[in-house]
């Protein structure tokens, strides 16, 4: 509970919602691309973000009240882990050079599973959890600086 | 509950930061002892820290310049807030001591 505290915390929301917009770039740049170093098409990136706590963060009957950490610390980002869930986009073009070359759908080219679409609204998403995250930000300075006020 | 300081104990300049209040702490909590240095001591140390404060603000400025691709934009300004805040800080204070040494300068 310093003085600082609500805007390290903000901070780290605008560092989380910066590598949001980041991946969906990544995303969005690679809309197209069927090759890739581990095989197969692109596969959209998602970003898994943790709150950030001390030290135990789970709540469990036997941990006594004193123990809880009460107010968190922010949020982190654990993991950019890809999206293996969402189908993979197939289109039909046989001189393509990564096209499957024999089974049921011999001639067809798998495409990313990036929906541009989807992509462009997470980034006005991510933009405007930045704009709160400064709010924040501005509204803890403004604070402080009526703090300064008491007692003039 | 608690029991403060007693008056004859005071020596010299001593600033004690501590609750003694207990509607502001809690049941189990004792107020923060030894929180109890020179004053002159207590000001030394934060403009220690408003100086790191802006030393850190005026690296990452100058980082953010040399080498954008490695610094957040955010990262930058937040530092240069958490400067001119903890610069106002000190200003205030200061600015209410010296107001305070007129005040006694000024009894005649």
């Amino acid at each position: 509970m310093g003085m600082f505290s609500s805007i390290n915390i903000a901070s780290s929301g605008l560092t989380v919602q910066r590598l949001r917009q980041d991946v969906i770039a990544d995303n969005i740049a690679n809309v197209e691309t069927t090759r890739t170093a581990e095989g197969g098409p692109f596969r959209r990136k998602r970003v898994i973000v943790e709150p950030r706590v001390e030290d135990l963060y789970w709540k469990s009957p036997f941990v006594p009240e004193a123990l809880d950490n009460g107010m968190g610390n922010g949020v982190e980002v654990i993991e950019i882990q890809p999206d293996r869930d969402a189908e993979l986009r197939l289109v039909y073009d046989p001189t393509h050079p990564d096209a499957i070359k024999v089974g049921p759908q011999a001639g067809y080219v798998e495409y990313p599973n990036v929906n541009v679409v989807q992509e462009m609204v997470d980034l006005i998403s991510a933009s405007r959890s930045y704009d709160a995250n400064i709010a924040v930000v501005n509204g803890a300075k403004a604070m402080f600086m009526k703090a300064l006020e008491i007692g003039r | 509950m608690y029991s403060t300081t007693p008056i004859s104990a005071v020596k010299g300049n001593l600033v004690t930061l501590q609750a003694t209040n207990p509607k502001h702490f809690g049941e189990d909590e004792k107020p923060s002892e030894g929180l109890s240095k020179s004053f002159g001591q207590l000001l030394f140390d934060s403009l220690n820290e408003v100086s790191s404060l802006q030393n850190e603000a005026s690296q990452l400025s100058v980082e953010a310049i040399i080498n954008p691709d490695e610094v957040a934009p955010h990262d930058v300004t937040i530092a240069m807030a958490k400067a001119n805040m903890s610069l106002s800080i000190a200003k205030n204070v200061m600015d209410r001591v010296i107001q305070g040494y007129k005040d006694l300068t000024n009894l005649r």
